[in-house]
């Protein structure tokens, strides 16, 4: 039996499976489940990470059955048939996906056979499966995935050997997946390749219809779309390269030579690129330094994030910032072998923090200021101060508690706006650096 | 209404009157409807998702009541929306002077396993561990879909879990798929309160009982009788904020009336006062009817419902209220200095926005009293939205219908209905329901919020700050003229052209 949760960091199925369908371009959701399900939904998605809105047709207007009691009763079959002939006159889409919510998938109606009678429709329809009861939001993403790419896209006649594609960042629940996503795709176009980030506002259908012909997927989760970029592998016979999302010039410098093993990149091109974009990064940085320095912003410091992020945040400041982290603290909720890839992946970033998976507030509070206590009434104390927790906007209260400084970055992020910025590559780790240390001069 | 009142599940609302999401003509159509039943059966071929549910309304009206915990029932999605609704809540608290506090809430998580095996014993374990961990004086579960359909009896949890807490424990009923008008999560909140939560003072807590033994302790009985006699609950609503609940306390003040703000952003303390009063007021015909009803029949207290926006309307509302207690006379002259004040200090706005052409959408009771409140300013109306109606809102359609017979009247929620609409309005500005401006503005349409918490509607006040709103909004045109040049609509370019109300079944 799973645990309750306390304030859980992820919504349901369906709700990851609309917040990824939303960033889709041109492709629109119909929730077949009650009214309230997606229009509730719609906080989750569209305010948690720094109110990403509800973009071309999403939230409030995602089409729905709007299950009643008597469908309830008699199945909705019907009503959701009739949802799709009047979404097709209505809206302007390249793909309509139909997700479920816990009642349709109660009741059992099979959404899978509706879809089929819409094989000839003027625009495409597919469904997922997204009970909420057997999966959160990080699920969902991977349903959906699985669903369009492994379920709708064709195969490509032939391979393109310049074209990848990036998954593995999960839309919303990784508030800054078009900053970051953007970033990759300039640095990645440097190199001479051609780039599919699905997510981007620069991206149309074509690129999904086009994803089949990649000759590499980039794939930044340990953890989530594992299973996707293996079945992509089987059906498309494109391989996978999983790596952490790079933050900053020394792992995006890893990074990008770790990704030329396993796609065709020219060594020379790759040295020029790398060399410019760490000369034009350690210039911007150099100017930062002198208030770091003389203002001596140097922490002791938590991540809690989810699996995606916190290992590259947690990298970032300790190898770049050098800062102590001392705790490294995934708030998604993992199953055991997702729980054992996060930590693999933990254990190969060499970092010295304590890793601890856990999704309750409250129990990261309280973890948290059981091992960093203040003071002891002790004389001397080698106690944790300045103490830095970068995290998600609940844990404001922790750091609170703490005597913290802190930075939301990890969902939700409702005390800031994020428009198209990203931590991601060269540009976003000085961005990071940005935000991070405006924290401290926020009050001069 | 009683038997209502004693069972374990409040009704909906569906089950208690006449209610419509889907109607368009005239208010006088409207009501001949609404009285003869024919608002019930209309339906659409195409829905959206911008009802929510009235799970959604729960949470709201929960999260608001200090120093208390919400267990969400259900699978991990149900209410994830508190991610935000919490700083909002926490900014209304502020406003209202109350420590802004970390709220917590759990969700049960509900997987394949309890809903094959029942959900009891995850439930009873939640209830626990919130009691232990954060020491709530209340803890509300909220009761979703999904034990719902499963038939777990939550009310028997509640009583059995009553006994092993030391928090005050309830059940918010609130299905979604019960009810398709969000007005039904009013009365299940109210109904967890009266059920589960103390409506009355405790002897030798908050008062020391009168005895013949003691003669003073007659007199302060009797202080207190003169008191109580003068207590007014002014009943809030999740669209009035702190600086409405300041405006009418203000006007009921200078009435020598005590005002109790009920019952969100109380406490468990404040509502074993809400039996205390001599009047309800509340502010709207469809907010309150079910639990005004149970404190009349339980209480004895009569209420007094009106909205008071708009000039004419808040004088009407001062008065009626200063009738009740013998204070007409008094009320009349407030209101008529008041008024004065007010006139003199609209004057120079009203020039900037005279004669503007407003759309009204929102609540229903919402938008057609603001259209008063609108043509005192000089606007003209060019259509009234309301998203959800019942009958509870005859009375003030009937009013509308006698002072705005020539307006057109639609009941809907839905924006592929409604983006249609203002494209072939065209008006000047649109009034907006809160949480759904994005639509209208990135159309290209300059918009104000229908309501705002953070700012005054009602009362004296209340005109003056919506005559400042919509002269700030109207002066900031190229903001939304840069948004419509450069949206792209998922509408089919010949929706626009079609009767906006094309897919209402016949």
């Amino acid at each position: 039996m799973s645990e309750q949760i306390e304030q859980p960091r992820t919504t349901c199925a369906q709700g990851g499976a609309l917040a990824t369908i939303n960033a889709l371009p041109h492709v629109i959701a119909i929730s077949h489940a009650a009214e309230g399900c997606a229009g509730n939904l719609t906080n989750p998605i569209s305010f948690c990470s720094g109110y990403n809105g509800e973009g071309y047709c999403g939230g409030t207007q995602i089409p729905t059955s709007a299950i009643r009691e008597k469908h309830v009763v008699f199945g909705g079959a019907d009503r959701l048939r009739e949802e799709i002939k009047s979404a097709q006159e209505l809206l302007d889409a390249e793909l309509f996906v139909v997700t479920t919510g816990c009642m349709t998938e109660m009741i059992g109606d099979d959404v899978q056979a509706v879809v089929r009678e819409f094989e000839d429709a003027e625009t495409p329809v597919t469904a997922v499966n997204t009970p909420s009861f057997s999966g959160d939001a990080y699920a969902g993403y991977e349903i959906v995935l699985d669903g369009i790419f492994n379920g709708f896209v064709q195969p490509a006649e032939k391979k393109d050997p310049k074209l990848v594609n990036i998954f593995g960042i999960v839309p919303n629940f990784d508030p800054f997946f078009r900053g970051d996503l953007t970033e990759i795709k300039r640095l990645l176009e440097r190199l001479g390749l051609k780039v599919n980030t699905f997510f981007t506002p620069d991206q149309t259908f074509e690129n999904v219809r086009s994803s089949s012909a990649a000759s590499l997927n980039i794939h930044f989760s340990h953890v989530w779309g594992t299973g996707f970029v293996k079945n992509f592998e089987k059906k498309f016979g494109t391989p996978y390269f999983t790596a952490d999302l790079p933050i900053g010039a020394y792992a995006t410098e890893k990074f990008l030579r770790g990704l030329a093993k396993h796609i065709k990149i020219s060594k020379k091109l790759l040295d020029k690129v790398i060399e410019e974009e760490k000369e034009s990064y350690y210039r911007y940085f150099a100017k930062t330094v002198d208030v770091i320095t003389n203002s001596q912003f140097f922490y002791y410091s938590a991540v809690v994030a989810n699996s995606n992020y916190a290992l590259p945040l947690a990298g970032f400041l300790s190898e770049e910032l050098g800062w102590h982290v001392e705790d490294v603290i995934i708030t998604d909720i993992l199953s055991k072998n997702r729980k054992a890839a996060a930590e693999e992946a933990f254990r190969s970033t060499g970092l010295g923090a304590e890793l601890l998976f856990e999704p309750n507030a409250k129990n990261i509070e309280w973890h948290l200021s059981k091992k960093h206590f203040r003071d002891r009434g002790d004389r001397y104390f080698d106690a944790h101060s300045p103490f830095y927790l970068v995290g998600s906007s609940i844990d404001k209260y922790a750091a609170d508690t703490l005597g913290a400084l802190t930075l939301a970055v990890s969902y939700p992020v409702r005390s800031r706006l994020i428009a198209n910025r990203g931590y991601a590559g060269f540009r976003g780790g000085l961005t990071l650096l940005e935000d991070l240390i405006s924290v401290p001069l926020s009050g001069r | 209404m009683e038997n209502y009142f004693k069972s374990s599940i409040p009704p909906t609302r569906e089950e208690r009157m006449e209610t419509s999401d889907a109607f368009h003509g005239s208010s006088c159509e409207l009501v001949d409807c609404s009285r003869c039943g024919c608002l019930k059966g209309k339906d659409r071929r195409f829905w959206q998702s911008s009802s929510a549910c009235q799970m959604s309304l729960s949470i709201i009206m929960s999260s608001t009541i200090e120093n208390s915990v919400i267990i969400m029932h259900g699978p991990i999605g149900c209410g994830t929306a508190l991610h935000t609704l919490i700083p909002s809540t926490n900014f209304g608290k502020s406003a209202r002077g109350l420590p802004v506090k970390p709220f917590n809430w759990l969700s049960t998580n509900l997987t394949d396993t309890e809903i094959i095996t029942g959900s009891e014993k995850k439930l009873k374990e939640t209830i626990e561990y919130a009691d232990r961990t954060f020491r709530p004086e209340i803890i509300f579960v909220i009761s979703t879909c999904a034990p719902n359909i499963m038939g777990d009896d939550i009310e028997q949890i509640i009583n059995d879990e009553q006994k092993v807490v030391s928090s005050q424990l309830t059940a918010v009923h609130c299905p979604g798929f019960r009810s398709r008008v969000v007005s039904s999560a009013y009365d299940a909140f109210y109904h967890s309160l009266f059920r589960h939560i103390k409506f009355e003072p405790i002897p030798y807590k908050d008062y020391v009982p009168a005895s013949e033994a003691d003669g003073l302790s007659l007199i302060r009985a009797d202080a207190y009788e003169y008191k109580r006699a003068h207590n007014v609950n002014l009943m809030s609503l999740e669209s009035s904020g702190a600086p409405d609940e300041q405006e009418l306390t203000r006007l009921l003040n200078l009435l020598d009336l005590n005002v109790n703000v009920m019952a969100e952003y109380a406490n468990s303390d404040k509502i074993r006062f809400f039996s205390e009063a001599a009047l309800n007021v509340s502010l709207c015909e469809m907010h309150d009817d079910y639990i005004l009803s149970y404190l009349r029949d339980k209480y004895g207290i009569p209420s007094f419902v009106k909205m008071p926006l708009g000039i004419r309307a808040t004088k009407e509302w001062l008065i009626g209220i200063g009738a009740h207690f013998g204070l007409e006379e008094r009320a009349k002259r407030l209101a008529d200095s008041e008024e004065q004040l007010l006139l003199k200090a609209l004057e120079p706005l009203k020039e900037k926005i005279k004669g503007k052409r407003i759309l009204i959408t929102g609540g229903s009771v919402r938008s057609a009293n603001e259209a008063y409140l609108l043509q005192e300013l000089g606007l003209e109306i060019v259509g009234l939205v309301g998203y959800l109606y019942d009958t509870n809102a005859d009375p003030v359609f009937d009013e509308l219908s006698d002072r705005l017979p020539e307006l057109s009247v639609i009941v809907s929620d839905q924006p592929f209905e409604y983006v249609n609409q203002i494209r072939k309005l065209d008006p000047d500005i649109v009034l907006v329901h809160a949480g759904y401006n994005a639509v209208p503005s990135k159309l290209g349409f300059n918009t104000i919020p229908e309501f705002d918490v953070g700012s005054s509607y009602f009362g004296f006040s209340g005109v003056y700050q919506v005559a400042k709103k919509l002269a700030f909004a109207l002066d900031s045109g190229s903001f939304f003229k840069h948004l419509g040049e450069n949206y792209e609509s998922p509408y089919k370019r010949g929706w626009y052209d079609r009767d906006p109300f094309s897919y209402h079944k016949k």
